[in-house]
């Protein structure tokens, strides 16, 4: 990965990181019921971090040869120091992790055309157009080296497959829109009629007159708030910014009986790896058990700084949680169950407030699908989560979050 | 490009040749204390071609042109051939640069440093501040004879200013941005950051308002989204030949009163959202999209202007030569009118007036959207009463253009941002006035 004249200026510096990712993409694309475009790309970057005492540089590059390093030794020189820096985390055997299919990575342009025309047929009947969807697969590299003795890799592979689903009535139109993503070949049957129904029960919405007693957030929309806005929270750099609203509250029951763990090691998992950026061998961190906060996702550097638990979830210069897995108390309820929401991404970490416009909702009464017309749903996702927060449904991974439908009678519903 | 190549691209009915370098150096100060200091490099080239009615697309880094080229017209062979044409352009051969008093590349890191240390405020819990400086050069050709070359330096600077009273904690934020040099920074940063310092405080006392429908009032900033969110993506062609619009059957239509006229305008000199020339070569452009309430255009791709019989309008735009253009907006923006604040908010006996940006969506075949503010107060008998958080403003595209009575007449510039769309970002802004809505749905408490 290294060549011998980047090596020799290496050793002007105390320590190093180099990652070297590369990723070959191919994707096709439908448009309007055709299959319009298939496009590639094969990203080459190597990431370097450099420190000269608590002085450090880092970088990104499409490729690493001696005037590059020159550069970033030359900017090291002039940094500012940083407040701290305790060395880097030594070499530990990294765990085995399924990552890699071979049957992905075989995939050719025409079988990903022959996935994307038959998710267009499931979807492009019953007068529902397949308006956009995208096939995809691409196999990952990644290397790393450090001064502290890593020199480790790994492979992945990635499947991708999402669509739209567009649907006109008498009172205009409905649409619906689903994906999912796998380190192995995944059927996009499920997901086509998935659109597909869901973009024709828009037709059929009514106004919501009465407001069940039970909101149910689908695993996409409960997975998306809470990645928004608390996730952030439990990320020891919020800590150290002074910006998680969980800070000194280690030990504490933050929550009512639920569990919360973070696990790079999960085989297949979409955000696995057997090692993080500093080339610490993954492992599962339990953050909160029984409502009970245990301690938050960190790098070597910031856990040491801060007397925490060192976690293996450092990435370039930041730290970032794995595959999460968020569970509680078990129930079988119906209610107000919401499919989507606009505006997720606004829901704010800090004081876990959002509000959102909910869409694709449904009451399900006595196992019957009621379709509504959108409305507001707005609320506190900590205090949801301090209450009485059930789990109902089948587990399903959304957003690097594996969680249950969520039920909760905490949340604002404004029509 | 050599005989091989040529003889590759030679059985395609069009092809283009992006090549990009970008470097980008990133800079971040939290708590008066380093926390980051970064740069970046990257160069690539990218062949798009049009074969018997596919597109095929490759990128790559190091790769020969030669390889590219033969890649993007095999992947164009695995398509099924539904696109027509695209559009005519001329064949147009120049070179452009962004104007900049400072290149961000004289002041040292350092110094970048101290002006966010003397920028920290004892007084808040927490201060967080970045800046970055990105240079983006592309090379753009075709087959029609046209070569292009653009340099855009994107400047920007933010904050993130934490309060805490007590279990309460929040935050706001600051940014400034355009394209040129350091100097968008030293001249607008001071005051972007005391703004928030004093609206992060307001917000320790302000009150998440009952939720329901009420005369509304929001500030330039909040109508920035509003403008973008709730119609520019629906003026999107791409989107409204693929149905996914709820402005499809609507052209010529009058859709709001003969006050509301908004362009989409790229050739903005230092405007975040500029450019010289699209993704696909087309010179930049000025738009008009609803003119006097009445839907005049859409925005468009060379191939949704052959789709739809029209002229390109230099909305095709990439997050970089690694992507397929797609249509997008550029600088989006409410022209302003006559009234003041103060008519804004006469005759309002029990209202809300929005102010600021936490984002915004929206699905545009219904025309849905959700935007959140940032700040806001109640509207009682036309003065700004308590202050009040929490707000989202919900409700769909043709309801809400017929909805604003009233627009002002000071005009600034919301928040330089990033908008998505088909997974890629491109920089966006709108410059905008106040304005005033009969009635909106507003999201707070029960």
């Amino acid at each position: 990965m290294i060549s011998g004249q980047v090596r020799s200026l290496l050793k002007k510096v105390d320590n190093f990181i180099i990652v070297r990712q590369k990723e070959d993409l191919v994707e096709c694309f439908i448009r309007d019921n055709s299959i319009d475009q298939s496009t590639g790309s094969v990203h080459e970057s190597f990431s370097v971090q450099l420190w000269k005492g608590k002085r450090r540089i880092a970088g990104s590059f499409s490729n690493l040869d001696v005037s590059i390093l020159r550069k970033l030794l030359s900017a090291l020189r002039s940094a500012p120091e940083k407040d701290y820096f305790y060395g880097l985390p030594k070499f530990s055997k990294p765990n085995k992790v399924e990552l890699f299919d071979r049957k992905v990575a075989s995939l050719t342009p025409s079988d990903l055309a022959d996935q994307a025309c038959q998710l267009k047929n499931i979807i492009n009947r019953k007068g529902v157009d397949a308006t956009f969807g995208v096939v995809g697969k691409s196999v990952e590299e990644f290397s790393i080296e450090t001064s502290a003795g890593v020199d480790a890799s790994f492979k992945g592979s990635r499947f991708t497959i999402s669509a739209s689903g567009t649907v006109s009535g008498n009172e205009g139109k409905a649409s619906a829109w689903d994906g999912l993503e796998s380190r192995r070949i995944a059927s996009g049957n499920s997901l086509g009629q998935t659109v597909r129904d869901r973009a024709l029960e828009g037709l059929r919405q009514k106004s919501l007159k009465s407001i069940p007693k039970n909101v149910i957030l689908e695993p996409r929309v409960a997975s998306q708030l809470l990645s928004y806005g608390i996730l952030p929270n439990l990320n020891l750099s919020a800590i150290e910014e002074k910006k998680s609203f969980y800070a000194s509250k280690v030990g504490e029951s933050i929550w009512n009986g639920i569990q919360l763990t973070d696990n790079p090691t999960l085989a297949w998992g979409n955000s696995s790896y057997p090692f993080d950026w500093e080339g610490s061998a993954s492992r599962k961190t339990t953050l909160v058990s029984d409502g009970i906060l245990k301690g938050f996702i960190s790098d070597f550097n910031t856990s040491k700084h801060l007397k925490q638990n060192h976690t293996p979830n450092a990435t370039l210069g930041g730290i970032s949680f794995s595959n999460v897995s968020l569970s509680g108390k078990r129930t079988e309820e119906e209610g107000l169950v919401i499919g989507d929401v606009i505006g997720a991404h606004t829901a704010e970490p800090l004081s876990t407030r959002f509000s959102v416009v909910a869409d694709n909702a449904c009451i399900i009464k006595k196992g019957e699908r009621i379709p509504v017309k959108p409305f507001m749903l707005s609320g506190s996702l900590d205090e949801m989560l301090k209450g009485n927060c059930r789990f109902t449904g089948k587990v399903e991974c959304r957003d690097g979050i594996f969680t249950r439908s969520i039920v909760t009678s905490d949340l604002n519903v404004i029509r | 490009m050599d005989r091989r190549t040529k003889d590759v691209l030679s059985s395609t009915n069009y092809w283009e040749i992006r090549e990009g370098s970008a470097s980008n150096r990133v800079i971040r100060v939290s708590n008066a204390k380093v926390k980051d200091l970064s740069m970046s490099a990257a160069h690539g080239l990218s062949v798009r071609v049009l074969k018997n009615g596919s597109w095929g697309f490759f990128y790559g880094e190091g790769m020969p042109l030669l390889d590219i080229a033969k890649r993007a017209v095999s992947l164009a062979r695995a398509s099924d051939g539904s696109v027509g044409s695209i559009a005519n352009q001329p064949r147009r051969k120049n070179s452009f640069k962004t104007k900049m008093k400072t290149n961000p590349d004289d002041i040292s890191s350092e110094e970048i440093v101290k002006s966010f240390r003397r920028h920290h405020v004892s007084s808040v819990n927490s201060t967080s501040f970045d800046f970055q400086s990105n240079e983006r050069v592309i090379e753009f050709s075709n087959c029609e004879g046209s070569h292009l070359s653009q340099t855009l330096n994107y400047v920007t600077a933010g904050a993130n200013i934490g309060v805490k009273s007590g279990a309460k904690n929040e935050e706001f934020d600051a940014r400034v941005g355009g394209l040129g040099g350091y100097e968008i920074v030293r001249n607008g940063f001071g005051h972007a950051v005391n703004e928030a310092v004093s609206r992060a405080k307001e917000l320790l006392i302000a009150r998440v308002p009952k939720g329901g429908s009420f005369p509304v009032v929001c500030d330039p900033v909040l109508v920035d989204v509003l403008v973008h969110e709730a119609f520019g993506h629906g003026a999107e062609a791409d989107l409204v030949l693929k149905g996914e619009s709820c402005l499809a059957d609507k052209l010529g239509k009058q859709l709001a009163g003969r006050d509301i006229t908004i362009v989409d305008d790229s050739t903005i000199p230092g405007a975040w959202g500029s450019f010289f020339f699209d993704d696909e070569g087309v010179r930049a452009k000025k738009t008009t999209i609803l003119d006097k309430g009445i839907l005049s255009n859409f925005m468009h791709s060379r191939e949704t202007a052959s789709e739809m019989d029209c002229e390109p309008t230099g909305n095709a735009r990439a997050e970089g030569v690694s992507t397929v253009p797609a249509v997008r907006m550029s600088n989006t923006n409410l022209l302003p009118k006559k009234a003041s604040t103060e008519e804004l908010l006469e005759g309002i006996r029990s209202g809300l007036f929005l102010g600021g940006s936490a984002g915004g969506q929206v699905d545009t075949a219904k025309g849905n959207f959700q935007f959140n503010s940032k700040f806001g107060y109640r509207i009682v008998n036309g003065e700004l009463g308590a202050p009040i958080k929490g707000v989202s403003l919900s409700g769909n595209t043709l309801t809400l253009l017929d909805s604003i009575d009233a627009v002002g007449r000071k005009k600034s510039a919301g928040l330089p941002g990033f908008c998505g769309k088909f997974g890629q970002m491109v920089p966006v802004i709108g410059i905008n006035p106040s304005l005033r809505l009969k009635k909106a749905m507003v999201g707070g408490r029960i």
